[in-house]
């Protein structure tokens, strides 16, 4: 048990590490889905009292759609 | 009366011409992500620079060299070689942020994707610096370069409590997300103390004939202009973290930040945020590229000057237009202009130490400057904040890298 002590405990606290790691991630994940949501949210607000041409909320709302997307996509790696 | 003009043109390229993609960038996503607390970057950035260009300048006034001119004659060409392969690839990448953000400029105002305006803005950059002379390129730009005032205009609108600017000054420790704090804390060191500004610096002051005569107006310009540069900064960063952190919103892409115009000025923030960006960067894309050229025209003793005719100075115009021509290309490439730039940035933090050294060594060599060596103030502030950038730098962009 001693010479097999080292080496559980070295696992465990690379499983924990590993772990709190991934929660640190999923939780920066989360935080950049509501930031975009969040942009999106300003620039409808803002575009519906017509202080920005049409053309910039188009470009906000596809670069939050791409940025959305890149956010699914890392979720999905993540979980596997 | 010559004197008076010489300062107030000189504040007014501090002005105008301090903020740019690299600054406007770094500052606004440091306030989105972490409120007031990364100004003390700003400011430690700021001072560093006015000390850096007050070098330049001085050591050009007195010892009539430019800065690569008298590392190559004091270190010789092979240790020359270093600061010259540093400076003049973090200046090109630079170079390349700043067409990138004329040309994000020009997409946000027609739309057309800012890759297929790349080509155009660096013809354009092109086209002038081959034209004109000097004084246009430096003041002209710097003049129309005060349109950035309106993130200070903005910053007041927003009511930024002073006492958050102030309470920041001193450096503290992050809530979260370390390695993010101190590689946006790097970016905006790196983004304030860009090597070109003082190499530029440095042989404007040889272009326009400076003697021992300007060493007060030096100070002056170098003092304060950079000063009220570093406060549109502060103010950039002040409007963000008013507009974007309240809200939770982080900076990702470069079309977010126009919004930190609109929501306090309305249609006419708009406006001015795509003419802040258009002509900020473009008058940085014209100093870098021209920076370029005198670094390597300087260093390698060849004829150089933008006064005179391209055709009589053949290198020197060569050089700037390859590097123009190679970023403009890279641009057109499609790569994310903000990410280019804060990557930019870092790297220029990191590479502080080989092209800030060597000029502390000239500046005090009494062979070059005489009586005006560095007093030992200047000395340790430069030294220090170049020093803490690298070696923050150097554990902050693996981490960020291995994140993101």
């Amino acid at each position: 048990v001693r010479t097999w002590l080292p080496v559980i405990s070295i696992a465990l606290v690379s499983l924990a590490g590993c772990q709190s790691a991934a929660d640190s991630r999923a939780r920066q994940l989360q935080q950049q889905k509501e930031s975009w949501e969040a942009t999106v949210r300003l620039t409808t607000q803002l575009s519906n009292q017509h202080v920005v041409p049409a053309e910039y909320t188009q470009q906000v709302l596809e670069a939050a759609a791409q940025g959305l997307e890149q956010i699914r996509q890392r979720a999905a790696k993540l979980s596997q | 009366v010559s004197k008076l003009l010489e300062i107030a043109l000189g504040l007014v390229t501090g002005i105008g011409g301090f903020l740019e993609a690299g600054s406007l960038a770094t500052s606004a996503q440091a306030g989105a992500a972490f409120g007031f607390q990364l100004v003390w970057a700003l400011a430690l950035g700021t001072i560093c620079i006015a000390f850096l260009v007050e070098m330049a300048g001085r050591l050009a006034a007195v010892s009539k060299h430019t800065l690569p001119d008298a590392m190559r004659e004091r270190f010789g060409i092979r240790f020359f070689t270093v600061p010259l392969i540093a400076v003049a690839l973090v200046s090109f990448l630079v170079l390349a942020s700043e067409i990138g953000g004329v040309s994000l400029a020009l997409q946000f105002a027609t739309g057309i994707h800012f890759q297929w305006w790349a080509p155009a803005v660096a013809l354009a950059v092109w086209l002038l610096l081959w034209a004109h002379n000097f004084s246009l390129v430096e003041k002209g730009a710097s003049l129309l370069g005060l349109v950035t005032l309106v993130f200070v205009v903005a910053s007041f609108k927003l009511h930024t409590p002073l006492s958050e600017i102030g309470g920041h000054l001193l450096p503290s420790l992050p809530q979260q997300y370390p390695a993010k704090y101190w590689f946006m804390a790097v970016s905006i060191i790196g983004a304030s103390v860009s090597p070109y500004l003082f190499y530029f610096y440095s042989a404007g002051a040889i272009e326009d004939h400076w003697d021992e005569s300007y060493l007060g107006v030096n100070r002056i310009i170098a003092g304060l202009g950079m000063g009220f540069g570093g406060t549109v900064a502060v103010a950039v960063l002040a409007g963000a973290a008013m507009v974007f952190h309240s809200r939770g919103i982080q900076i990702e892409r470069y079309e977010q930040i126009p919004l930190q115009l609109v929501q306090p000025l309305g249609r006419w923030g708009f406006i001015l945020f795509v003419a802040s960006l258009g002509i900020a960067c473009f008058g940085a894309a014209l100093e870098i590229a021209l920076s370029i050229a005198y670094l390597v025209a300087q260093g390698f003793g060849w004829k150089w000057g933008e006064n005179i005719r391209p055709r009589d100075a053949a290198r020197f115009t060569l050089t700037y237009t390859i590097a123009v021509a190679v970023a403009g290309l890279l641009i057109a490439t499609g790569l994310d202009p903000l990410k280019l730039t804060i990557f930019s940035m870092a790297l220029t933090a990191l590479s502080l130490p080989v092209t800030v050294v060597p000029l502390l060594i000239l500046m005090n060599d009494s062979e070059y400057l005489g009586d005006n060596v560095n007093h030992w103030i200047a000395n340790a502030a430069v030294l220090f904040v170049s020093v803490l950038a690298c070696i923050v730098a150097l554990v902050a962009i693996p981490l960020q890298i291995m994140g993101s």
